[in-house]
């Protein structure tokens, strides 16, 4: 009976050891130099398994590299952060019969935002123009 | 005929050249209190929140439009006995637009090397008495006013005029209507932290590229057999 559980304990572990040691196949130093196999005998606790398993997924996350380029968008991704931050003071908007005060940067996002949907709508009513008339002239031709 | 200056494109009569607060409306009212926000980026709000009984509400309501011509928004609150007017405004310029007020502030462009701003405001408020009687100017000690400012970042104590508050980002005088003008001043600081943020981005991915080359250098340099 203890044998049968010890051999069960050791089992699982591998396996658990396993799903911990998987070689990835394209880290080329990973199998250049495998990982011990040997296992504890004493079985890992959940808080251990657990553990185990966020750091194989930490480990297997593949962060983007600060190069030029990265650095640059980042730039950009921060300078809209800061603006925005920097211009989240309350403006007050009067719409007719309706007043209220309102982020700064709220109204600038959606005045972009009102302004690029203004462009795409044009645009799209722009390209089905001549998709139409063309329909119309070729109604129109006798034959 | 009234003495009128130009500010802009309205008008403000002389008595104006400071802000003004009429004794009556203290007098006739329970509680008077001004506050004044002033945003980092010199806009700001001016609100006057009045609360009286309600069989003095004509008056009050009249003596308060009187002095908040330009306040565009108006909420009036109902409790028990009691009614509470509040009328508020957001000038894009709040010092440029409340008289006898001035903000001073020591942006990046003054001093590029510091990592805070400081703002100074400063505003000379006048209690006037108008057509007020001596009878009604009898307890001119009891007809207080509060008045509360709110500065960008943390209020710097020291700074602060005569028996101001100073709490975090907010300082309170209690003014009572014995005295014809005060003078109410306070200076805050705030953290530049959007430029403190480049800064750290910038200088981490300079670093970041030092130590990255100098690495790779060392890693690539003929090692002896």
């Amino acid at each position: 009976m203890a044998d049968e559980l010890d051999s069960q304990i050791g089992h699982e572990a591998e396996e658990e050891s396993d799903e911990l040691i998987a070689p990835d196949p394209l880290n080329e130093r990973q199998a250049e130099h495998p990982p011990a196999r040997a296992v504890s005998a004493r079985r890992p606790g959940w808080l251990a398994r657990m553990g185990n398993k966020l750091a194989v997924r930490i480990s297997r996350i593949d962060l983007p590299q600060w190069n030029w380029r990265n650095f640059l968008y980042g730039l950009a991704v921060l300078l809209v952060l800061i603006l925005t931050g920097r211009n989240w003071v309350d403006v007050r908007l009067d719409l007719i019969l309706w007043r209220f005060d309102i982020p700064k940067s709220i109204v600038i996002v959606a005045c972009v935002l009102l302004g690029a949907g203004l462009m795409r709508a044009w645009d799209i009513y722009r390209q089905r123009q001549p998709a139409e008339t063309e329909a119309l002239r070729e109604d129109e031709q006798p034959g | 005929m009234p003495n009128y200056r130009q500010i802009g494109c309205r008008q403000i009569s002389a008595i104006s050249m400071l802000a003004a607060v009429p004794y009556l409306l203290l007098s006739a009212s329970q509680d008077v209190r001004l506050t004044t926000v002033v945003n980092w980026d010199g806009s700001g709000l001016r609100q006057y929140a009045v609360s009286c009984l309600k069989d003095r509400k004509d008056e009050v309501g009249s003596r308060l439009v009187e002095r908040s011509r330009d306040f565009d928004q108006e909420r009036w609150q109902e409790k028990g006995p009691v009614l509470t007017i509040t009328r508020d405004w957001r000038p894009a310029n709040l010092a440029g637009e409340v008289p006898g007020s001035s903000l001073h502030l020591s942006g990046i462009v003054q001093k590029p090397l510091s990592i805070f701003t400081h703002y100074r405001w400063s505003e000379e408020l006048e209690i006037y008495r108008d057509t007020a009687t001596e009878v009604e100017t009898f307890g001119e000690e009891i007809a207080l006013l509060d008045y509360e400012l709110k500065m960008p970042g943390r209020v710097l104590p020291d700074t602060v005029s005569t028996n101001g508050k100073a709490r975090g980002g907010t300082v309170t005088w209690e003014l009572s209507g014995d005295a014809d003008q005060y003078t109410l001043a306070a200076t805050s600081r705030r953290v530049r932290w959007g430029y403190l943020l480049f800064l750290v981005y910038v200088v981490g991915f300079i670093a970041f590229q030092v130590v990255h080359y100098t690495a790779q250098v060392i890693r690539n340099r003929p090692r002896r057999i």
